[in-house]
């Protein structure tokens, strides 16, 4: 679903490079970790997959489009959930999601649907503006969904939402990749990452250092822990 | 004398307004959204030149009605007014398109507007006509709005000046597009 082969991104033409040589590749239906610090080039690889970047150096195919020259159609297949919450504050939470319902050539969820799904639908008719930023952190997450995409960018998914919301956010990413969506997950949170990826791979200064299963890491560099509580009665007293 | 300047007025009414709305949306992060849409960025410029548009013959027509009442040729002043609203817009864009904010953005789109605004001196005072003056886009324009106000107007000239507005609103928009689509995002 997605290969990217010798990938060097640069922000500037000093020669320095934001992303370095960093090539994997994404299997049909792989929910797939990407991590590291701030400043790793999580966002610019990110970027670049979802032609938010232009590709500068190296080959990258997403959903079988070549990312020199992405079609129209490519961007029907993809869904994109952003960091940081990108909404219309004028706008209320349906009328966001249905104007860019409009946007897409393909058929779309019922946007009072999704925002159900993401526990909008009470707040439905209220401007985005007067949300919290967490609920348009939920919107923007909605709006990702609307196309059905085959192929899912979410980028910390789960970052600043209270933990009920984040535990929701994470059955609905674990859902569409039971039905088969193949997702790409931005996060520098390990236990997200342990908790929905088949694979992650670790970016650090622009390079990618490590690529694997998250069992198969903690079974390398984890440590061996076993921990015993031990419980004794006296006098039938526990202690 | 009146009726012509408000007339300009809304023709540049989008050199500025364009600016604001699609720095607005890139502060927002609208602006990504809609790029990772199928939507093609041309599609979104040409969105914000509507709005422009809507917006400028609203305040054109309402002011001049206003100030002149039935002495217009309204088909032709409606006409010149959407094809200099359009290449006043698209000059904003083209500015805009180099900018990643407002405020960077607003020295360029001022000197411009002072600069536009040469024409007017030179109308209001026909000996200050210098060659630099009377090539800049205004300058037509204004002679273009004032054949609409007059009882026999030379229809022709309006229809010239149309077509000229019209051929630079296509340049302009398609060299911003061109600028928007390696920029817009980054």
């Amino acid at each position: 679903m997605v290969e990217v082969e010798g990938l060097y991104h640069s922000y500037a033409r000093d020669g320095r490079y934001a992303v370095e040589d960093v090539s994997f590749a994404i299997a049909k239906g792989e929910t797939f970790g990407f991590l590291g610090p701030s400043g790793a080039g999580k966002s610019t690889t990110q970027g670049v997959l979802t032609g938010l970047l232009q590709l500068q150096k190296g080959a990258v195919t997403v959903a079988g489009h070549d990312m020199r020259k992405p079609g129209r159609a490519m961007f029907n297949r993809i869904g994109v959930s952003f960091e940081q919450s990108n909404v219309y504050d004028k706008l209320t939470a349906l009328e966001n999601l249905e104007f860019y319902r409009k946007l897409f050539d393909v058929e779309t969820l019922d946007p009072m649907e999704l925002l159900r799904t993401v526990g909008l639908d009470h707040v439905a008719k209220k401007k985005a503006g007067e949300f919290s930023k967490g609920m348009k952190h939920r919107l923007t997450f909605a709006r990702s969904m609307l196309n059905r995409p085959e192929l899912w960018f979410l980028d910390e998914p789960t970052t600043g939402l209270d933990p009920a919301i984040a535990s929701e956010i994470k059955d609905i990413v674990k859902k569409r990749k039971e039905e088969g969506a193949t997702i790409f997950l931005t996060t520098h949170n390990m236990y997200i990452a342990d908790e929905l990826c088949d694979r992650v791979a670790f970016i650090i200064d622009g390079k990618i250092k490590l690529v694997d299963s998250p069992r198969a890491l903690k079974l390398r560099y984890g440590e061996k822990l076993v921990r015993i509580d031990a419980r004794t009665e006296v006098g039938g007293t526990r202690s | 004398m009146l009726p012509v300047f408000l007339a300009m007025n809304a023709a540049f009414m989008g050199l500025f307004i364009i600016a604001s709305y699609i720095f607005l949306d890139k502060a927002e992060g609208a602006v990504k959204a809609f790029a990772v849409s199928p939507a093609k960025v041309w599609h979104y410029l040409a969105g914000k030149m509507g709005v422009v548009a809507v917006t400028g013959l609203a305040s054109g027509l309402l002011t001049v009605a206003l100030v002149a009442g039935g002495n217009v040729d309204y088909p032709l002043f409606v006409v010149l007014l959407l094809a200099t609203n359009a290449f006043g817009s698209a000059v904003g864009l083209f500015i805009a398109s180099f900018f990643d904010d407002l405020s960077s953005a607003m020295g360029w789109v001022f000197g411009s507007v002072a600069l536009l605004g040469l024409a007017a001196v030179s109308y209001y005072m026909p000996s200050f006509s210098p060659l630099a003056v009377r090539l800049l886009p205004s300058y037509p324009m204004l002679f273009a709005f004032r054949e609409t106000l007059l009882a026999a107007p030379d229809a022709g000239l309006v229809w010239a000046n149309v077509g000229g507005y019209s051929a630079g609103t296509v340049v302009l928009f398609l060299l911003a597009e061109r600028q928007y689509r390696r920029r817009m995002t980054a």
